[in-house]
């Protein structure tokens, strides 16, 4: 599995700004990025290459993070790669609760991030149906 | 009289119109006649009542309750003169009564019914009543009294019935009567009355206390102080209701009537056991 | 009490009601001493001797009670009656979880209707009026109190109790109530409504407004009666011990008659304690005099006022306070109803099951709507990765307090950093 980290953010101009600035200073590139957001708040999800330098450096300014395990999954890079593992969770009652894509520097291949729930079931799917899982050293190599 | 107890806004008058306590207008009862503020008496050591306050105005009739031992009593003969000790303040028509034998305060105008009676059984009920009026006697009052008298016979017929007889041969009720008939003799502005139904039947204590209400009706002021609640807050404006020397609760007398804690220590009780076989 | 009372009450002697109140004041405390643990004790903690009041002055020898002394006694700590003789039961949202409950017996509520009854009938209610009441599920029982009153005074009543500002405005205007009862913030909102659908209030048949809960400013009043055409009247209440005209205008709108027949008023320094000079500001303390179920000893009410000392042209001898904005204890009023952070934080936890560390509060008051805005910042343990946990956490405590309250509440979630001063838990009033 590949570490994530959530921050939470308050849906008001230069938060977001504010955040990229302080990773950007602290060297940190981020690889993979969702935001999920209500009128008022967001929560932002990052896959970045140093998750623990990342946390440790928003949470001295003050934001409030927190480490969440999800899989990266290698996607066959055409048409259906995504449906079909969608298929096969939902054939197997497993909830997808969020799931965003990752920039691959390399060619042909597509990785998504899933949460699953439960996680254990999905990973379990995943790995039957004999799909690539990216542990978090891989992403962070890339 | 000493007012240090007022607040600054309430001493002095507040309606410009330059008199005393007598020049307010709101009396709907008419002037404060009997105030007591704190009183305080002991039997040697016990506290028979303890800063007890109570007042009554011009006009009304004040019931004041509670059990035996209460300390109701203690009250009257507090104000009555008869009980040297007290600490507190009395005051009758804004005049202290510390310190005064129970004649002057008589000649202020206050008379006392006491309880069991106390009225002279080898004399006639005639000189009874005479002898209520001894202070006017002295002042040579003899027409006054003897109008006084026509009147009491008229309110008593009992008494102009027997008024030849010895007065211990009179029965509980009419006994009661002379006393309370010796009493106004004094033509006193405020009655005090202790226990007047103690010892007497039913139908008695009705006449008893039908005849305070006509009373209090013509203008006299009236403290009575009993164990019957009942038959006292029926005639009663305000009450009081005194618990081992402590006043617990002051109310309108109808109030009182209704309260659930009244009715359960003092009302509806059987009162054969007070009256000590007597009538 | 009977009817001659009710008129004497207002107009006694002044020295006569200081005898007549030392008369009450000691029985009360005889009474709350020897049947309620809670004052014995206090009084001995304190070295209080009872018998040791002998003028009104001398109350200031008894401890005061507060408010969470309310709250913790729950249930029946402070009835000076057998619960048998307790024949209605109030409850008002307490400080924590617990809400303060009350008791009245038969005669205490034939008091409190005489008191609503003659603040009523001082602002002129009577046979021929329809009274609408439009106060909160928190002032509910003041709600009853007004309707007991109205009906003895035989008038008509229509009692309603959170209603959209819609309904509160058809129902005012189809049903020609011609007294209104609510809060003043309810009623500007309320007016504000009318006016802005093109109601003109010369065809309405609203003459007075009976407004409790809150004081009544003067540019508020002066708002009121010049937007509707009515006259405004102002009455004071205490919520823990219900109800309401505890404090009522007269005709000359300066000031509020304090029921002095049946409390003693005392204004005290909220910090030492000690009583203010006459005239000067300082918080309203109460003792009752002629309760039966729930006696209060020197309750400190925070609200603020000051004694009018001069007396009154209208004849009454009750003394008159004004009420001043601004409350003494950590309590804010929202649409009249007293909500201390004690009571928003308690419910909070338990909803989302864990004390939270960052928080504030803010009254909000806008042209139809008020109620109270919470912040709950969002530290490690409020936070979820899942939208869905947040917002269900959003919704569940502003469903609890709203619901516990008695008023609106919205929450908001904040980041740690963004709520503010630290100390400053109270934020102000938002428009």
């Amino acid at each position: 599995m590949a570490e994530q980290i959530s921050v939470f953010l308050e849906n008001k101009a230069g938060r977001l700004a504010e955040m990229a600035r302080i990773l950007a200073d602290a060297s940190i590139n981020i690889r993979a990025l969702s935001l999920a957001d209500t009128s008022d708040f967001g929560v932002l999800r990052l896959i970045v290459n140093d998750p623990e330098k990342a946390r440790t450096v928003l949470k001295d300014n003050g934001f409030t993070v927190r480490r969440t395990e999800v899989a990266a999954v290698e996607l066959e890079d055409r048409p259906g790669g995504l449906l079909a593992v969608l298929d096969l969770m939902d054939d197997a009652g497993v909830n997808i609760e969020y799931m965003y894509a990752y920039a691959s520097p390399r060619g042909g291949r597509a990785v998504m991030i899933f949460r699953f729930d439960p996680m254990e079931k999905g990973l379990e799917v995943i790995e039957k149906a004999g799909l690539p899982l990216m542990e978090g050293t891989d992403l962070q190599a890339w | 009289m000493k007012r240090s107890w007022l607040p600054t806004w309430a001493r002095g008058n507040r309606n410009g119109t330059g008199e005393g306590r007598d020049g307010f207008p709101f009396l709907p009862h008419g002037r404060a006649m009997l105030e007591i503020r704190n009183l305080k008496c002991y039997y040697g050591k016990i506290q028979a009542l303890s800063s007890v306050t109570l007042s009554v105005a011009e006009g009304e009739l004040v019931a004041l309750i509670g059990a035996n031992g209460s300390g109701k009593s203690t009250l009257l003969q507090a104000v009555c003169g008869l009980l040297p000790g007290w600490e507190g303040e009395i005051l009758f028509k804004g005049e202290s009564l510390k310190g005064l034998a129970p004649p002057p305060i008589v000649a202020r105008g206050i008379s006392m019914v006491p309880e069991g009676r106390l009225i002279f059984g080898p004399l006639s009920v005639m000189d009874n009543l005479r002898l209520g009026a001894y202070l006017r006697y002295r002042q040579r009052d003899h027409f006054g009294i003897r109008q006084d008298l026509d009147r009491m016979f008229v309110m008593f017929p009992v008494l102009a019935e027997r008024s030849k007889q010895a007065a211990g041969t009179l029965s509980g009720g009419e006994q009661q009567m002379l006393s309370i008939a010796r009493a106004l003799m004094a033509r006193p502005r405020l009655l005090l009355l202790d226990e007047p139904s103690m010892g007497l039947a039913p139908l008695v204590v009705k006449q008893i206390f039908k005849t305070l209400a006509q009373l209090r009706s013509q203008g006299l002021t009236i403290l009575v102080v009993e164990q019957n609640a009942q038959a006292a807050l029926a005639i009663a404006e305000r009450g009081y209701v005194l618990e081992t020397g402590r006043m617990v609760l002051t109310a309108g007398a109808a109030e009182l009537l209704e309260d659930e804690e009244v009715k359960r220590a003092y009302l509806g009780k059987d009162y054969s056991q007070f009256t000590d076989g007597r009538e | 009490m009977l009817e001659t009372d009710v008129k004497t009450g207002q107009y006694m002697d002044p020295a006569q009601r200081l005898q007549r109140q030392l008369e009450l004041l000691q029985a009360t405390i005889n009474r709350a001493h020897g049947t309620v643990p809670f004052y014995k004790n206090r009084f001995m903690e304190n070295r209080a001797e009872p018998s040791s009041v002998e003028s009104l002055d001398s109350i200031g020898r008894l401890p005061f009670t507060y408010r969470k002394d309310l709250a913790e006694h729950y249930p029946y700590g402070l009835f000076a009656v057998p619960l048998r003789d307790i024949v209605r039961i109030h409850t008002a949202p307490g400080l924590g979880v617990h809400p303060v409950v009350s008791g009245y017996t038969r005669q205490d509520l034939v008091i409190w209707r005489e008191i609503a009854t003659r603040a009523l009938s001082t602002a002129g209610l009577g046979a021929s009026d329809i009274l609408q009441i439009c106060l909160d599920p928190g002032l509910a029982n003041w709600g009853r109190d007004y309707k007991d009153a109205a009906e003895a005074l035989g008038a008509s009543v229509i009692p309603l109790t959170s209603l959209s500002m819609e309904k509160q405005r058809m129902i005012l205007a189809d049903y020609k109530t011609s007294v209104l009862s609510t809060t003043p913030t309810f009623a500007v909102q309320l007016m504000n409504t009318l006016l802005a659908s093109g109601v003109n209030p010369n065809e309405l048949a609203l003459r007075t407004l009976v407004l409790a809960g809150e004081p009544l400013t003067p540019e508020t009043r002066q708002a009121l009666e010049e937007g509707l055409h009515l006259t405004a009247w102002s009455h004071y209440g205490l919520s823990e011990v219900p109800g309401p005209g505890l404090a009522f205008e007269c005709e000359e709108h300066h000031g509020l008659h304090l029921s002095e027949d049946h409390f003693l008023a005392e204004i005290v320094d909220p910090a030492s304690g000690t009583p203010v000079p006459e005239g000067e500001e300082g918080e309203l303390t109460l003792t009752t005099l002629t309760t039966r179920a729930f006696p209060l000893i020197r309750f400190r009410t925070g609200d603020r006022m000051r004694l009018i000392p001069e007396p009154c042209p209208c004849g009454r001898t009750l003394r008159r306070v004004q009420w001043l904005p601004g409350r003494l204890d950590d309590t804010v009023l929202i649409r009249g109803v007293k909500v201390h952070q004690d009571q928003i934080l308690s419910h909070m936890s338990r909803v989302l099951s864990l004390v939270p560390r960052h928080f504030r509060f803010r009254p909000v008051r806008g042209e139809t709507a008020s109620g109270l805005e919470v912040w709950l910042g969002v530290d490690n343990d409020v936070f979820s990765d899942e939208v869905k946990i947040l917002e269900g956490r959003v919704q569940a405590v502003s469903a609890a307090l709203s619901q516990e309250l008695g008023v609106p509440v919205s929450v908001r979630l904040k980041e740690t950093t963004q709520m503010g001063p630290e100390n400053q838990k109270w934020m102000p009033e938002a428009l």
